[in-house]
């Protein structure tokens, strides 16, 4: 199956989600050389009440890196789950190792789940933004 | 069993040590599932941790058995090295019934309809079913403390699953047959078949017709998928109907061949048919007519009989074995003897057709082969007897005064029996026995003969006589017993009667007297003699008389006429005055705390004295957890009720039930309930892994989780943040997630993933 850019993807189907680094329809020259390398999550959005999120990552992680919230995750060869737990904030709320920077257009960020750090209520997750930002 | 040298027992709350848990798991993951016996050291170990923990309670073993069969199955190795301790030690039997009652209602919910099919396929989860099943009837048959537990928890398998346990006739048998009926026997053996528990069964299992009328007539549960036809259920009706139910406990009948039982391995052909307050037999179902044979040797007139019919008579004798057996030492004695004289001379057997030493070597069947002839023509038993006795060999004679007195029970009439091709029944006739010095029987009526014998003191016959006494009168007194209750104190008096009839030649002028024993002081017989119809009256008072059960035996006497004499027993119960109480006084049980299943529970109510069988009583509690699903009744019957944990937070709850009868001593007799709502044990890993879309938690977990996170009714992250606030635990960073197998189908009840097994 012929994969499809991303960034297109998501101007689409308007989900609250970005990928940044998109370089259009070309896909990457097959004799250029993996970059590993961290990127960010950058979440916006946020409330001011979530004490927990769900992110899922869609592309491979090898590595979660907190960066001042709990956090807990679970990666596999294509994606990464991950849980925070804490007062979160809008900013970088986590960051991940992936094996090649230069595809890093064509992963996504998702939002599943936000609980509410008082009550633990559900927090509905379609105002969430989340990106990925190479660091 | 290894006994522990331990001297510090476990509290009666405590639960399994860390030490003892994690042995106990690595001895008990040492037996396999597939092959058997287990390793003796295994069981040895493991007995000498379940002795050493032998005082622990259900509650404190719950926890450990609910961990170790979710994660593993049960297995035939696991029915062995468990059965001795589980027998012994209370706390170990309650929590093993309710962890594996637990385990297969999980298996089954899963599975639905496709069971047998699975059961087929997968030998782990045949035997994970059939030997947890298998280990809680077996229990309930060896321990009668167990029944009540069993039969609540089984009616609840019942409500749960009917295409499976119900009467309805199912198209998919196999191993669902073989469940239905250890579950039916189970049910029959569990508690007293009074009338009460007989209705409830009744309704739990849908048993109509011919099912309901014998359970109600006979108290013997039929399980045959509804294909028994009506020549064979009048076969049933007419030998159950032709023998005295004190001569028999026969509590059941399975028909393996329209359960489909028989085209399973053999090792589950009778499986779970353990005989505890009744017997069980399995009976052929090939049709009534289709094949006959001849009971008798070559030596002996023939006598045919049909196969279905001699199938059942046989298997009932088994039963009329096994009882005498275990009530009477004289009848083992007997039988013992017989066979040592007989030996190995096929020619000294009344069934003489098999091979030299038979019988010796199957002691078992020697009642019940000799039966096959007795139930054909009894007639005949005797004349073969005699002419083998003619011949030199005395023992078929003896057998035959065996059997007299086996169907006698001692009285002064004994049962003969002759089978009829025509009508396709066993007709009987009863028939007097007169007894020697020693209480043997040495002569009895054969139509209009007399045999006559003359006996050693063992009972052996030295010489027998067969003369024709002809035609008499023959005597007949209804009823043959009575019974009445009379208020300790009272001065009032209560008159009896009972028919003496006559029929035959001579009937209008036989003459009859009738007497009593002269120390039943509380008796005086007002009408004692005539000739001819008539009536024997008697009068009872319990003036004088302190609480208890007088018995008096009437004797109508006949000279000359046929079955002559015949006795009355007359019981009179001078009762105390009404009281009630309840039994057990206090119930509890335990559950996980989301848990949604009512728990079943309930009580005997006693109604004792005067007028306790009509006596109503009203029954009432006060906490909204406790529902009462007999809130009023007349005379002793069990109140069930229902403990509602939805709802419920973590804590002690107890409750009193009422139970009032006007008038009575005692009133109200009260039962404490205690449930106790417990927080289950979860790891966070285990409820992240289930987060992140790994299956791992159960739906009680699940409930509960909720229940102390967001109460939104479902299952979700907030749930998670609040177990860990709860525990004041960190997120555990990056992790494996456990792989905890647990199916979920479309109910979301989990189930282990053949993936566990070893």
């Amino acid at each position: 199956m012929t994969k499809r850019p991303i960034c297109r993807l998501l101007g689409a189907t308007g989900l609250a989600m970005l990928a940044i680094g998109c370089s259009g329809d070309a896909a990457p020259s097959p004799s250029a050389l993996a970059q590993p390398g961290e990127a960010n999550v950058v979440l916006s959005s946020a409330t001011g009440t979530e004490g927990a999120l769900l992110l899922a990552i869609t592309g491979p992680v090898t590595r979660v890196l907190p960066v001042g919230y709990e956090t807990a995750s679970r990666s596999t060869s294509t994606g990464a789950s991950i849980v925070l737990r804490g007062d979160i904030a809008s900013g970088v709320v986590v960051r991940v190792q992936v094996p090649d920077l230069r595809n890093l257009g064509e992963y996504s960020v998702r939002v599943d789940a936000a609980s509410d750090r008082q009550t633990y209520q559900e927090l509905p997750v379609g105002s969430y933004t989340a990106i990925l930002v190479k660091r | 069993m290894i006994l522990s040298g331990l001297a510090v027992a476990p509290t009666a709350s405590a639960q399994l040590s860390p030490s003892d848990s994690a042995a106990l798991t690595t001895n008990l993951n040492a037996i396999s599932p597939s092959s058997w016996p287990p390793p003796p050291a295994t069981v040895s170990a493991v007995s000498a941790i379940l002795s050493r923990n032998s005082r622990l309670t259900v509650e404190g073993w719950t926890p450990y058995f609910r961990g170790y069969f979710s994660l593993q199955p049960m297995s035939r190795g696991l029915y062995d090295t468990l059965m001795g301790s589980a027998v012994a030690y209370p706390g170990l039997r309650g929590a093993l019934i309710l962890t594996l009652v637990e385990n297969v209602d999980s298996l089954m919910s899963v599975q639905g309809n496709g069971l047998n099919a699975s059961m087929v396929a997968d030998p782990i989860l045949r035997d994970d079913v059939a030997m947890s099943f298998a280990f809680v009837s077996t229990l309930v048959a060896w321990v009668p403390d167990a029944g009540s537990d069993v039969y609540v928890r089984y009616l609840g398998l019942v409500a749960r699953y009917p295409a499976i346990f119900s009467a309805s006739k199912s198209a998919t048998l196999g191993y669902i047959g073989m469940l239905r009926r250890i579950v039916w026997f189970s049910l029959v053996n569990a508690r007293p078949l009074t009338t009460e528990v007989k209705q409830e069964l009744i309704g739990a299992l849908g048993l109509t017709g011919r099912h309901r009328n014998t359970l109600e007539m006979y108290s013997t549960l039929v399980c045959d998928n509804g294909s028994l036809s009506t020549a064979q259920w009048d076969i049933i009706d007419n030998l159950l109907s032709e023998t005295p139910p004190t001569l028999s406990d026969l509590g059941f009948i399975s028909v393996n061949d329209f359960l489909g039982v028989f085209q399973l391995p053999p090792l589950y052909h009778f499986l779970g048919l353990v005989r505890g307050s009744v017997n069980a037999i399995n009976i052929s179902g090939i049709t009534p007519g289709q094949a006959q044979e001849n009971s008798f040797p070559a030596d002996a007139t023939a006598k045919v009989v049909d196969i279905f019919s001699i199938v059942l008579a046989h298997e009932l004798a088994h039963v009329i074995d096994n009882l005498l057996a275990r009530t009477s030492t004289s009848y083992s004695g007997r039988h013992q003897q017989l066979i040592a004289n007989a030996a190995s001379d096929s020619l000294q057997y009344l069934r003489s057709t098999f091979a030299p030493g038979f019988f010796v070597q199957y002691p078992q069947e020697f009642l019940p082969s000799m039966a096959n002839e007795w139930y054909t023509d009894a007639t005949t038993v005797f004349e073969l007897g005699r002419r083998r006795f003619a011949n030199g060999r005395r023992e078929p004679l003896n057998q035959a005064l065996y059997l007299t007195e086996v169907f006698s029970q001692g009285s002064d009439t004994t049962l003969l029996f002759a089978f009829s091709t025509s009508s396709m029944r066993f007709n009987k006739v009863v028939s007097p026995v007169t007894r020697d010095q020693y209480g043997h029987i040495n002569s009895l009526r054969l139509g209009d003969s007399l045999v006559t014998l003359t006996l050693d003191a063992d009972g052996n016959a030295l010489a027998v006589d067969l003369t024709s006494v002809g035609p008499v009168a023959t005597l007949a007194v209804q009823p043959r017993s009575t019974a009445d209750t009379l208020l300790v104190g009272s001065t009032a008096s209560v008159v009896r009667s009972a028919a003496v009839g006559f029929s035959g030649p001579g009937a209008a002028i036989a003459p009859w007297t009738a007497s009593h024993s002269t120390r039943a002081n509380w008796v005086a017989l007002e009408s004692v003699a005539g000739s001819g119809p008539g009536n024997v009256r008697w009068r009872r008072t319990a003036s004088g008389l302190s609480p208890g059960t007088y018995v008096d035996t009437l004797v109508v006497k006949a000279p000359g006429s046929f079955a002559a004499p015949q006795s009355i027993v007359d019981r009179l119960v001078v009762a105390p005055p009404l009281s009630v109480s309840a039994t057990p006084r206090s119930n509890r049980d335990s559950v996980a705390m989301g848990a949604s299943i009512p728990i079943a529970d309930s009580s005997e109510v006693v109604l004792a004295g005067y007028g306790s069988t009509t006596a109503g009583w009203r029954a009432r509690v006060r906490a909204p957890w406790l529902k009462l699903a007999d809130s009023a009744g007349v005379g002793s019957a069990r109140i069930r009720w229902s403990r509602d944990p939805r709802g419920v937070g973590a804590g002690i709850y107890v409750d009193t039930i009422s139970i009032v009868v006007a008038g009575a001593s005692g009133s109200p007799a009260l039962v404490v309930d205690t449930l106790r709502i417990y927080e289950p044990v979860i790891s966070v890993e285990c409820a992240l892994s289930e987060v992140f879309g790994q299956p791992c938690l159960g739906p009680v977990e699940k409930k509960y989780l909720d229940a102390i996170g967001n109460v939104d009714g479902r299952f979700g992250l907030g749930d998670v943040m609040a177990l860990l606030d709860r525990k004041r635990l960190p997120l555990p960073g990056t992790f494996r997630a456990i792989s905890r197998p647990v199916v979920v189908d479309s109910s979301s009840r989990p189930v282990r993933s053949p993936a566990k097994r070893p």
